[in-house]
């Protein structure tokens, strides 16, 4: 759906993107993950036709960035990290402005309003002005301007910044649902690793202007993780124990991986941690492997991003 | 979908009504648009008034006069002149301009008579004036002093004897030399083209503090403007299909009905608002289509000032303060504050160079001089190409900032 070859876009003398290439299928919902600067804002305002860039070739669809943005405009959409409506507006005349802007009029704008609306839940307060909703009405409001031209494309830019918990869990399960249901290609940038973990198909990870690595989620998650469950007084259990298949065994803890054999395993060692009076001080479950390698490659680099002259 | 010219215009009224609602909930700028320019027209058309004058009657009018001539004739004039309620204050000097602007001064005084006698013994009246004094009172001023002097020729005739009327040595005169009104001769000035008339204070304060006002729709547009580039709702109108112009489109046309409203009620308090105080109404001697068209590009300068300093500043406070402190050194050096024909030359001079002092011209040109629109039209050029430089600079501008 999107494929980006060798695009290189640079403020004055500083790279905000360098030679970047990646490609996003169609109907799949791509995370990008990246730390301040690392350049998603700078490569979605591309995207949207909002910068332009300086090389390389960017195709959206079928269209050509360089040739077809207009077109590029109508089937994507972009929802921004600010609240980028207006607040003493209500929903529906926020809503209704938009649309407009999209070139919407007579019943097509309302059937649009109606159904961004409803699928951004926001149907019960169309009438208050946007300035008095909570923080995850305001990101609801936000979708839903972005859906109402039900855009084949959406890019979501931290889209629950500033969100309580639950309102976060909620969100993250309607932008999912837009691609389940409504077939858009989402591209989701966010700081958080569990949101794109959660949500995402593909994740790609942004550093300096590049990116460093875009896998499918479940090859990035092909190490699982494990539980550790640490242990007192082994020594008697240990040889026992080893015969177990998939547990690690180590001086003072035991390892089990969350795979398909997860649950024999623990069926298995639970009776014998019991029989030898196997104290159990802590269970922990490891760190996925995805916050792993996102800290790995976001780790400042020694080569400088400055354009040598 | 192609932007057809039925959805520009559909986007243009939700443009318009979006801004409106805006705007109305916006306290600061409607007191600023509407309030102000109210306020400032009620008070200065009547504090004005004794300065700038009215249509006045001679109760108010003080005279210095130096009589010259000294003779029986003379104080007739004077005695007249009291017995009309003039009130007089009098000087005896030499008529060099220098020790008359002094006698003024000392006298608190704006109008000189001087009398003095020619060689054939006839008075010689001339009137020496501030450039404040208005086009009426010098002209009452005149009617009254070619009345008295018809008096006095008519009781001379009579004197006289009527049936020697056809042998009157006065008549002969009169026949020879009919009466003139005196001369004027302005002070502080130099001799200029322009004609010699003045605005009344409500036909000077209306299109003054109603052109001020409309370039303070800069609170409004800067308000929406950089709430829009602060919040995104720029970067995400840029990710739409709207071109900028169509976009700065949406936000002339709304602002320039808003200006248009300003000219229709502050025109309406110049007409009979300040009459209900005790001022003179607003009469307007041009055509009518003649104020429509320098509404129309006073307001797009205005509009498209604001627009400027909108995309330049990066908080509203930035713009409100930048702009406004542009707005009021327009204004000052534009004759808004103070009438440029008071001036001394060299500010005179300097007026030229405030697109309100372009804007003032005309309207003066249209309400007091009774001016068509292709006299003014030096004045609307300069407007429009106020505007469209304005309006360029800010399209490079959004341009650069937004792809």
């Amino acid at each position: 759906m999107i494929s980006i070859d060798s695009l290189s876009k640079s403020y004055g003398n500083h790279y905000a993107l360098r030679d970047l290439s990646l490609q996003v299928a169609k109907g799949e919902v791509f995370g990008l993950l990246g730390i301040n600067g690392a350049g998603k804002t700078t490569l979605i305002s591309i995207l949207n036709g909002i910068s332009k860039k300086d090389a390389g070739t960017v195709l959206v669809g079928q269209f050509n960035i360089d040739q077809d943005l207009e077109k590029i405009k109508r089937i994507s959409s972009l929802i921004p990290q600010k609240f980028a409506f207006y607040p003493t507006l209500t929903a529906y005349q926020n809503l209704e402005y938009f649309a407009a802007v999209n070139g919407y009029m007579g019943n097509t704008l309302k059937q649009r309003i109606h159904y961004a609306a409803e699928t951004a839940r926001l149907s019960h307060v169309l009438g208050q002005k946007a300035a008095t909703f909570s923080g995850g009405l305001k990101r609801r409001l936000n979708l839903a301007i972005g859906l109402l031209t039900q855009p084949k494309i959406l890019y979501l830019d931290e889209p629950t910044a500033g969100v309580d918990p639950q309102t976060r869990a909620k969100l993250l399960d309607e932008i999912r649902t837009l691609s389940t249901h409504e077939g858009m290609t989402i591209v989701y940038t966010s700081h958080y690793i569990e949101e794109v973990e959660y949500i995402c198909d593909h994740v790609a990870i942004l550093h300096q202007g590049n990116i460093k690595l875009s896998e499918k989620k479940e090859v990035l998650l092909g190490h699982t993780p494990t539980i550790s469950i640490k242990i007192d007084n082994l020594s008697a259990a240990r040889s026992v124990l080893q015969t177990i298949e998939g547990l690690e065994v180590t001086h003072d803890s035991l390892c089990i991986p969350k795979n398909d054999h997860f649950e024999t395993c623990l069926n298995m060692l639970l009776p014998i941690l019991m029989e030898y009076q196997v104290r159990i001080i802590d269970i922990q479950q490891e760190a996925g492997r995805l916050e792993d390698i996102f800290i790995q490659l976001s780790r400042p680099l020694k080569a400088d991003t400055h354009i040598n002259k | 979908m192609m932007r057809t010219c039925k959805s520009r215009l559909i986007l243009l009224a939700y443009s318009l009504k979006k801004e409106l609602h805006l705007i109305f909930q916006d306290m600061h700028a409607l007191l600023v648009l509407f309030v102000m320019p109210t306020v400032f027209i009620l008070i200065m058309s009547l504090a004005m008034q004794n300065t700038l004058g009215t249509q006045q009657n001679q109760h108010h009018i003080k005279l210095l006069v130096i009589d010259q001539a000294a003779s029986d004739a003379s104080k007739k004039i004077i005695s007249a002149l009291e017995e009309a309620s003039f009130l007089l204050n009098h000087h005896n000097l030499e008529v060099d301009k220098q020790a008359v602007v002094t006698a003024l001064s000392a006298t608190n005084t704006q109008v000189a008579l001087i009398i003095q006698s020619n060689e054939a013994n006839n008075l010689n009246l001339s009137l020496m004036t501030e450039p404040v004094v208005d086009s009426r009172t010098l002209a009452l001023i005149s009617q009254t002093l070619v009345g008295i002097q018809t008096r006095h020729l008519v009781e001379q005739l009579i004197d006289e004897n009527t049936e020697a009327l056809a042998n009157s040595q006065t008549l002969q005169v009169l026949m020879e030399d009919p009466l003139q009104p005196p001369q004027v001769t302005y002070l502080f000035r130099t001799e200029s083209t322009e004609p010699d008339t003045h605005p009344t204070s409500v036909q000077q304060s209306v299109p003054a503090w109603l052109i001020f006002s409309m370039f303070f729709i800069l609170i409004p547009v800067a308000n929406t403007f950089i709430n829009e580039k602060n919040f995104g709702t720029l970067e995400r109108l840029q990710s739409m299909e709207l071109s900028t112009s169509l976009f700065l489109m949406g936000k002339i046309v709304p602002y320039f009905l808003i200006n248009q409203i300003q000219i229709i009620l502050m025109l309406a308090v110049g007409r009979f608002g300040v009459p209900l105080l005790g001022g003179q109404a607003l009469e307007v001697n041009g055509p009518f289509e003649g104020l429509i068209v320098m509404g129309a590009v006073v307001s797009l300068a205005a509009i498209s000032f604001a627009l400027l300093i909108s995309a330049f500043s990066k908080t509203t406070e930035m713009s409100t303060t930048t702009g406004g402190m542009i707005n009021i050194v327009f204004g000052a050096i534009g004759g808004i504050m103070v009438p440029k024909f008071v001036m001394p030359e060299t500010m005179q001079f300097l007026t030229q160079i405030s697109p309100m002092a372009w804007g003032l011209e005309g309207f003066l040109g249209i309400i007091l001089h009774g001016q068509r629109v292709q006299t003014i039209l030096p004045e609307i050029l300069l407007l429009v190409t106020f505007a469209a430089t304005c309006l360029l600079i800010t399209i490079l501008k959004l341009n650069k900032s937004y792809g």
